[in-house]
């Protein structure tokens, strides 16, 4: 096993590996429990503790999504896999844009949806973050709705991004899912 | 001489006669109406709300208050408990469900005097696109000229509906089935 080099132009680096997987876990975190609170009964104990939580969790993913755009912005990203076509790759880059686009609109939405009114929106009763004052009802209610759709639409397209990245893994052998899950080649290439 | 003394007596016999049925706007503009709820919040206290959008007219004669009549509508949009997320809630089809049923309407069928000043105003209430009889225990509560050339009456009126015979799905608990809905009407004549 050669010694790990952080910037192997073939490998993603270990803070965007980092970023990807723990966005991955706050996705589907925020898709599941954002998808079971609206259906609690008001009885029910995590009536008020889940959205919260949601809440808080969101923030939190908020600014991790953003430091991890200025990351991939301002440093650098692998290689090209060779193995792939044209057409190929530049569907895979349209699809991360995409991903991050709906990241930023789903949380922004969310975020809106709480302070609409202009009161604060609290992370875990440790930080509190002011919002936007003046939402009418209708903009409010459109601010839900789009939060709603675009995070089908993203879980839909991650559930693509995983597909291709499953397929390019096992049908065409190629380090699509290795280089974004080690940050070196290491003895994993033949 | 003795036709214009004709002509004045006729004159003040018609004036001296009580007018029918005088026409009221309720007054939107200068906002001196509203309409009221107050729902149990879990049997410990009371949660109230309004109604900020409404419109309607009404018909009434001190002497003849059996003949009176109202319509009113609700801009049920424009529901305000205070808080912009549980008024997003209580737009969406949980409770009101606005989008499909943006307007409540009140039309009197009947009126009951019972002392002089009050009465059970009957009517029927819509409310999510259901209609049912309903009935308004109405308290006249003065007329007379404005200050400013107009004349205006008012009144007060309070009743209670149930939630589920409008098809509202939330439940929020045995205590807090109904709705208690209280209204303050001031009209100016046309």
């Amino acid at each position: 096993m050669k010694p790990q080099t952080l910037q192997d132009p073939q490998h993603y680096s270990v803070v965007m590996i980092v970023f990807h997987w723990l966005s991955v876990v706050l996705v589907v975190g925020l898709f599941l429990s954002g998808f079971y609170m609206v259906g609690l009964d008001y009885y029910d104990p995590w009536y008020n503790r889940l959205p919260e939580w949601h809440k808080s969790w969101g923030v939190i993913f908020l600014i991790l999504t953003v430091v991890r755009l200025l990351w991939r912005i301002l440093g650098r990203l692998p290689e090209k896999i060779s193995a792939m076509r044209e057409w190929e790759s530049l569907l895979a880059s349209w699809m991360h844009r995409w991903l991050y686009l709906l990241l930023m609109v789903v949380v922004l939405s969310g975020y809106l949806i709480t302070g609409g009114d202009g009161s604060t929106v609290v992370v875990f009763g440790l930080l509190e973050l002011p919002s936007l004052k003046g939402l009418a009802a209708h903009e409010i209610d459109l601010v839900g709705e789009i939060h709603e759709w675009s995070a089908y639409i993203l879980i839909l397209f991650v559930v693509l991004h995983s597909l291709a990245a499953l397929k390019h893994h096992f049908i065409n052998r190629d380090a699509s899912l290795i280089r974004i899950l080690k940050p070196s080649r290491g003895d994993v290439e033949k | 001489m003795k036709i214009l003394n004709s002509v004045s007596l006729i004159a003040l016999t018609l004036l001296s006669i009580p007018s029918y049925a005088a026409d009221y706007v309720i007054d939107k503009k200068g906002m001196h109406a509203s309409i009221q709820f107050k729902v149990s919040h879990l049997g410990y206290s009371w949660l109230w709300g309004r109604f900020n959008d409404f419109d309607g007219h009404f018909s009434y004669d001190a002497n003849k208050p059996e003949a009176s009549s109202i319509q009113v509508k609700i801009n049920t949009a424009s529901v305000d408990s205070n808080h912009a997320e549980r008024d997003k809630h209580i737009r969406n089809d949980d409770f009101l469900d606005v989008k499909k049923f943006p307007e409540a309407t009140f039309v009197s069928t009947a009126y009951q005097p019972e002392t002089k000043d009050s009465g059970i105003l009957k009517g029927d209430f819509t409310l999510r696109g259901i209609t049912r009889p309903i009935e308004i225990a109405v308290t006249f509560t003065g007329a007379g000229e404005d200050p400013w050339g107009g004349y205006r009456a008012g009144f007060e009126g309070q009743t209670v509906i149930r939630m589920e015979d409008y098809k509202i799905k939330k439940n929020l608990g045995p205590k807090s089935q109904d709705v208690h809905l209280y209204f303050v009407i001031e009209g100016i004549r046309q």
